[in-house]
């Protein structure tokens, strides 16, 4: 299958994920940031071949969306796909544990882009609700990795 | 004219992400200053509307698949309890109107008597809370009623409990509604008994607070606070919710006041918003 389609696939996927409540989790802090956990692993895989500015223009959309600060998931994606540039000019990333170290680095890096971006209208922060978006968020992050490794292999 | 090899040129043809990432940075913080002060966000929210409509619908579909169903399979002993019920309640109800009604007219003349201006006039639209309850990692209400039915920004949104929120987006067909108990909520107040108007926010935990009260008022765990009608969004007399702890604050001047809200979120379905006539 064409991997545009895959992408589309997933992002719908994700739209979907990010639009019901999870049984048995009552906190909402326990509830990760779907998109930024797909597009860090579609970053950091390079599982469609497109450019910063295309994934600038995906921010935008989910912003539309999702969003509450329009130009936010933008800037977040164009970090994290400047941040992977950097690594990938220094770093090989082969082994499973710094492939997992680069998703989670990647994926903290995004977090903390929206956390200091939402402060312009959210009034105050929860360290702790943060603490456990992060930890799930990287969590999902993998998953998602692992199913587009899956995927490629596939291919 | 196409520059040769030699040439210098400001913009090679590399794939080097670093010029992209600049500009990009560049736009995006211009977007999101202009949002955060301009508000654009919600304009093009509204146009764009239709691209929400698919996702809200699939959302509810097997709520609404699983509602018919049980519409469709209800027996007729089920049927006929639950309209025996209503018929009780519609007695209740009717008794309780026939006091008030008679309570309004006696209002109405103190009020006219004393030269009071009315500030208690207001129509009100029904709606129902649907699906999402959740939207990328944060809690919201929806309603399914929008713009198409008259619904505006703004507008406060009670129940039979209490005050449950206010509008704080409007699309064509539904309609978004901050909870009290969110941290951008503020709502002016006063005690049952009248004694003293409050600004009473939401602490974004399940309850709101009133977070200086002088220490010397008299007050009790237990004492119901409503809405005060100053400011003219809110009429007055909506129950917001009772105190359940006082705590003092340190200089000892002032308590700390937590109020648990009449109208949690999940427990209600049916909410009406108000339209205030602000020169009734």
């Amino acid at each position: 299958m064409n991997r545009f389609l895959i992408g589309l696939l997933l992002f719908l996927f994700t739209l979907f994920l990010s639009h019901i409540h999870v049984p048995l989790i009552s906190s909402i802090g326990l509830i990760p940031d779907y998109f930024l956990a797909l597009f860090t692993a579609l970053i950091a895989t390079r599982f469609i071949n497109i450019n910063i500015y295309i994934y600038f223009l995906i921010g935008l959309i989910i912003d539309l969306l999702v969003g509450e600060l329009i130009g936010q998931y933008g800037l977040v994606f164009i970090i994290i796909y400047f941040t992977n540039f950097l690594l990938n000019k220094s770093f090989l990333f082969k082994s499973p544990i710094m492939l997992v170290s680069q998703h989670i680095f990647l994926a903290t890096i995004g977090l903390l882009v929206l956390l200091i971006s939402s402060l312009s209208y959210d009034l105050s922060m929860n360290l702790n609700l943060f603490f456990m978006k992060w930890i799930v968020t990287c969590l999902v992050c993998l998953l998602f990795h692992e199913l587009i490794q899956h995927l490629s292999k596939k291919k | 004219m196409k520059p040769s090899k030699k040439e210098l040129r400001l913009f090679n043809s590399d794939q080097s992400p670093v010029f992209g990432f600049i500009i990009l940075i560049l736009i995006s913080l211009t977007l999101m200053g202009l949002d955060s002060r301009k508000k654009i966000h919600q304009e093009i929210k509204q146009k764009s509307d239709y691209l929400s409509i698919p996702i809200t619908y699939t959302i509810n579909l097997p709520k609404n698949v699983s509602e018919s169903l049980q519409t469709i399979f209800k027996s007729k002993s089920q049927l006929l309890e639950e309209n025996l019920k209503l018929e009780n309640n519609i007695i209740d109800l009717s008794i309780k109107n026939q006091r008030l009604i008679f309570i309004e007219q006696e209002n109405l003349q103190l009020r006219k008597s004393l030269g009071i201006v009315n500030n208690l006039g207001f129509d009100s639209i029904g709606a129902e809370i649907i699906l999402p309850k959740v939207k990328n990692g944060k809690e919201i209400i929806m309603i399914n009623k929008g713009l198409d039915h008259g619904i505006k920004i703004g507008q406060p949104v009670i129940n039979n409990i209490g005050l449950i929120g206010q509008i704080i987006f409007s699309g064509k067909n539904y309609s978004k509604i901050n909870p009290i108990t969110s941290k951008k909520y503020i709502v002016p107040a006063i005690f049952e008994k009248a004694t003293d108007n409050v600004i009473v926010r939401g602490n974004g935990n399940k309850y709101l607070e009133i977070t200086m009260f002088p220490a010397h008022r008299k007050i009790k765990i237990g004492d119901v606070i409503m809405t005060s009608g100053i400011g003219s969004i809110y009429p007055k007399g909506i129950k917001i919710g009772k105190i359940i702890k006082i705590t003092p604050k340190a200089n000892n001047q002032f308590n700390h006041l937590l109020i648990s809200p009449y109208s949690a979120p999940r427990t209600y379905t049916q909410v009406r918003i108000l339209i205030v006539n602000k020169h009734d």
